[in-house]
């Protein structure tokens, strides 16, 4: 359930930019995150579900874009998704690899007024 | 674009740089609940007894049984309540060292709840992640929380005297932990028997030296 910090944490940067921002109603959240991270996309809503209300991001809706996990061989240079939970290259199937995305857990944006 | 977590992980960084300075290296234990953790401290301290000075913040108590089998080594204990938590964040930590003479310390062993998922994504501000699974688990964790197996620096596969009473797959354990981490050091143990500890403590020694 690393889902709920990373919720609470999302709503205090939303409702800071909001500040900033001078904005009175959030009315949706676009979130960034890499399938490396783990979240579950159920448990992730749920949490923001239940943070969001009495706050000016109520009425608010989550958008969650999943960034696939990427990495690049060694060994061979070659980089590639990874899909199923095979963690070597497809090409030359050296195992020392580096990751180049699919740790993001970013706020791409949010609007509102 | 605004970046989730950045606070815990500033604030992880702060505390390895305290750390660095104070020569204190900082081991976070991460396993599903009951694969070793606390038995892998108590039989460590014992080792370590008289040789280096060592604290622990424990983070996995649900009764204050654990923090009482550790007790007895005569090591500083400090308790994180996490309050239902499912991990430890570099806040809690940051509070629990207070806490600590660290000019009087080498070493510091975190607990983490006993969880594979949450506590690999929160930096402690430790020096290395530490692993432990136990052959009563399923062999296929390696694969299935690839985030704790790529960033350990050592993994311990614990119970192994129960090896031949389960159906875990050692091979495929094997396999898919060089997958995701073809370096990482593997330490096979029986811990409540005190057996295959030699490497881990050979591990830290050379650490500590370092
Ligand atoms: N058979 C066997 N049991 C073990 C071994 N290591 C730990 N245990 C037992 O497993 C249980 C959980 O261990 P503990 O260290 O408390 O796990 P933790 O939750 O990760 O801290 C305890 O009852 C231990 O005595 C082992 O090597 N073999
Ligand atoms: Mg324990
Ligand atoms: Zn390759």
């Amino acid at each position: 359930m690393h889902e709920v910090s990373i919720v609470n944490d999302l709503f205090r940067i939303v409702l800071e930019v909001a500040e900033k921002e001078k904005l009175s109603r959030i009315d949706r959240v676009n979130f960034q995150v890499g399938r490396m991270m783990q979240v579950v996309p159920e448990l992730f809503r749920f949490a923001f579900d239940s943070a969001k209300t009495g706050t000016i991001a109520e009425k608010a809706t989550l958008e969650i874009e999943f960034v696939p996990v990427r990495m690049q061989c060694r060994h061979c240079g070659h980089a590639f998704d990874v899909e199923t939970q095979e963690f070597h290259c497809p090409r030359c199937r050296g195992v020392n690899l580096d990751l180049l995305q699919g740790k993001e857990l970013f706020i791409k944006s949010i609007e509102g007024e | 674009m605004k970046r989730v977590l950045d606070r815990n992980q500033d604030k992880a960084e702060q505390i390895r740089s305290l750390l660095k300075d104070r020569h204190v290296r900082m081991y976070n234990l991460i396993s599903s609940p009951g694969a070793g953790k606390t038995t892998l401290l108590e039989q460590t301290c014992r080792h370590l007894g008289g040789s280096l000075k060592v604290g622990i913040i424990e983070g996995d108590v649900y009764t204050d049984r654990d923090a009482q089998r550790l007790k007895q080594y005569g090591f500083p204990i400090v308790l994180i309540n996490t309050e239902g938590g499912c991990h430890l964040d570099s806040n809690s930590i940051d509070g629990a060292l207070k806490e600590f003479d660290l000019d009087e310390m080498d070493l510091l062993f975190v607990e983490n709840v006993g969880n594979l998922v949450c506590p690999s994504h929160f930096d402690l501000g430790e020096t290395a992640k530490i692993a432990v699974v136990s052959t009563s688990e399923g062999d296929d964790k390696p694969i299935k929380y690839p985030m704790l197996f790529r960033d350990a620096r050592v993994v311990v596969l614990n119970k192994m005297d129960l090896l031949e009473y389960t159906n875990f797959n050692y091979d495929a354990f094997v396999k898919d932990l060089r997958q995701v981490n073809p370096n990482v050091p593997l330490f096979e143990t029986s811990l409540t028997r005190g057996e295959g500890l030699d490497g881990w403590y050979r591990w830290l020694e050379g650490e500590t030296n370092a």
